[in-house]
């Protein structure tokens, strides 16, 4: 059975700098979730910490309702992937595999039969089982990968850990084994929390998305709200481009160089800033919109076009993407109405 | 220490145009390197093992078969037995502590582990008969509990732990440093106990480095003249180790006979290369596995 992990107010402190600075999170039994941040962020020292590679000032890791702090290292079972796998180099990957069954204490430790029949369960799972008696060494990386998670999983771990589980792979392998893990995850139903800094990898794989930063989870949600529904600028900003714009909040309307460029009901009066996708907005006539300006560059990706609009009280040129013809021409003076935006307040 | 570890670890020549040189430019070098060779290393060798056969097998069997030499034998082998496993212990311990913590004077503590190499063998014994010998700090107190240091097993011992102490740690700091821990943490992680990871993941990942330092260690334990001069009192037949017994023999004019003595510590030598020749061709697979995955 799927165990639940949960998180609670979990501080940490390398000297004087906070790695973290309460977390707080519940991972749902058999959920595939991502820690998603920026390098420093505290991802990894919060996976390290609830694997109890790292010891916390405060707060607690239960799994369902078992403290973490009351088991021992070897009756936590966590099934963690090391981010350049830690394969033990002087084993063979049959070994590598058994190593966790093996260490057990010897009234508990499966006979060789039983062993053995694990062992190649488990290489089939992640399809290598013709490679067992290879050494690490002889494997591409993405094999390497997936004998460390085959090792992970031989402890019939509670919930599994990986941390940046494809960071060190190449860009065809990684989508290969993006997509394969997702697989795996389906069939064997383990509650799975990986870390990455890659948001695409994020989203296409987990359930839900915990993004952090500084230290802290700013968000927690599925990779559609935390797309579409930001609930901070640092969220809105990591997950894709964006064009920042500063207006002035009044009677329900947002006023950039005091013209109306958004609809803002439901907002106080006040300053805020603008967050806009460069495909939300639409070229116009020039004069339509206070976001009028010149376009300075365009350049064609695919079916897709993108170009840069500078606009006269804007410290940066906007950047907009469309797929409509005809493209905009450079030099061509035009206006950008905003389809959609996010709107934060400034304090 | 450390060329013998390069030589060892070298790559395979490369062979863009940019770096092969001309062939006369080759011939100059290689021949270069194997006169000197020839000089300086494998002509003495043979001298010994000439000067030590003479005058016939027999003088030469008669030699190394005196009491006193047989009795040297074994000091100098014992002396190693006890040093070798001492150093390889504390040595472990040491690098371990080195490369897997930080902590306040760590730095201190590195160079100290390499005093023994900067001081001279004959001040490392002065030290200790300084200490333990009769006029020394622990002179008085020793003879009265009747303990013998000095002119005995037990400061010969110290004497030569002392000079062959860095050779196991200086091979194992800087390969443990570059392991790193995460092996350590992923068998921690998979159920295993502090010493199951320490004898089935630390030590197997670092056993060629330890091998490589515990050949060096022995060879030095053995062949150790300076430091041991100073604490053994060279009793004959009790307190001299075989170099002090070559020296003896030659200061008596009996040439023949040191030379004999120092064939054996020269045969010594050469069993210890043969052992670390025969064990990298039976494991290079596995060296080249272990360098090449890190």
């Amino acid at each position: 059975m799927p165990v639940s992990l949960t998180v609670e107010n979990i501080e940490k402190k390398f000297g004087q700098f906070p790695a973290l600075r309460g977390v707080s999170m519940t991972v749902a039994p058999g959920e595939l979730m991502a820690l998603l941040g920026p390098s420093g962020s505290g991802k990894t020292t919060l996976l390290r910490a609830i694997a109890g590679l790292e010891q916390v000032e405060k707060g607690r890791v239960l799994f369902d309702d078992i403290d973490a702090e009351s088991l021992s290292f070897r009756d936590r079972r966590i099934g963690f992937v090391f981010q350049h796998y830690a394969l033990f180099r002087h084993l063979s990957v049959y070994e590598n595999v058994a190593f966790g069954l093996r260490a057990r204490p010897r009234r508990e430790r499966p006979n060789e039969g039983e062993i053995h029949k694990r062992v190649n369960n488990l290489l089939d799972l992640v399809q290598l089982g013709e490679l067992g008696a290879r050494f690490p060494s002889q494997l591409s990386g993405g094999q390497r990968q997936r004998v460390a998670l085959a090792r992970a999983l031989a402890i019939e771990p509670r919930i599994l850990l990986l941390d940046e589980p494809f960071g060190a792979l190449d860009a065809q392998v990684r989508k290969d084994l993006r997509q394969w893990l997702r697989e795996l995850h389906t069939r064997i139903g383990q509650t799975t929390l990986f870390v990455t800094h890659d948001q695409a990898e994020a989203t296409e794989l987990a359930d839900r998305v915990a993004i952090l930063n500084h230290g802290i989870i700013e968000q927690l949600a599925s990779p559609h709200e935390i797309y579409e529904h930001p609930q901070t600028p640092f969220v809105c900003k990591f997950l894709g481009e964006t064009n920042v714009i500063p207006v002035e909040l009044k009677g329900g309307q947002a006023y950039f160089d005091g013209y109306r460029v958004y609809d803002a009901t439901n907002y106080a009066d006040g300053t805020a800033d603008l967050y806009i996708r460069p495909y939300l907005f639409k070229l116009a006539q020039p004069g339509s919109s206070p976001l009028s300006g010149i376009i300075t560059h365009v350049h064609q990706t695919g079916p897709y076009w993108r170009a840069e609009l500078t606009v006269g009280n804007l410290a940066k040129p906007l950047t907009i993407e469309g797929l409509t013809r005809p493209l905009p021409i450079l030099g061509e003076h035009v206006a950008a109405t905003i389809e959609s935006a996010h709107l934060f307040k400034t304090p | 220490m450390s060329k013998m570890i390069s030589a060892s670890r070298s790559q395979p020549a490369r062979n863009g145009s940019a770096l092969r040189e001309s062939n006369a430019v080759k011939a100059l070098l290689i021949g270069t390197a194997l006169t000197f060779l020839a000089l300086f290393l494998f002509l003495p060798l043979v001298i010994v093992f000439m000067e030590a056969l003479q005058r016939g097998l027999t003088t030469y069997l008669e030699a190394i078969t005196e009491p006193d030499a047989l009795s040297a034998m074994r000091l100098t082998l014992l002396v190693a037995a006890i040093v070798v496993p001492i150093n390889v212990i504390v040595g472990i311990a040491g690098s371990w502590t080195i490369a897997r913590f930080d902590f306040r004077g760590k730095n201190l503590l590195v160079s100290l582990i390499d005093l023994p190499f900067s001081v001279s063998p004959v001040i490392a014994g002065l030290i200790y008969v300084l200490l333990f010998g009769a006029q020394g700090y622990f002179g008085p107190w020793l003879r009265e509990h009747g303990i013998e240091i000095i002119f005995a097993l037990p400061g010969i011992v110290l004497a030569t732990m002392f000079v062959t102490f860095p050779f196991v740690a200086r091979e194992l700091i800087p390969h443990m440093e570059t392991l790193g821990s995460t092996d350590e943490e992923a068998a921690l992680t998979l159920g295993a106990s502090p010493w199951q990871t320490f004898f089935k993941i630390t030590l197997p990942n670092v056993k060629w480095s330890l091998l490589y330092g515990v050949l060096l260690c022995n060879a030095r334990a053995m062949g150790e003249f300076g430091a041991v001069a100073v604490v053994s009192g060279k009793i004959r037949g009790v307190t001299t180790t075989l170099p002090l017994q070559v020296e003896i023999l030659y200061n008596e004019y009996m040439g023949t006979a040191a030379f004999a003595v120092a064939s054996l510590l020269a045969f010594l030598a050469l069993i210890t290369l043969a052992a670390k020749t025969i064990l990298e061709w039976h494991y290079a697979k596995e060296i080249a596995a272990m360098r090449h995955n890190s």
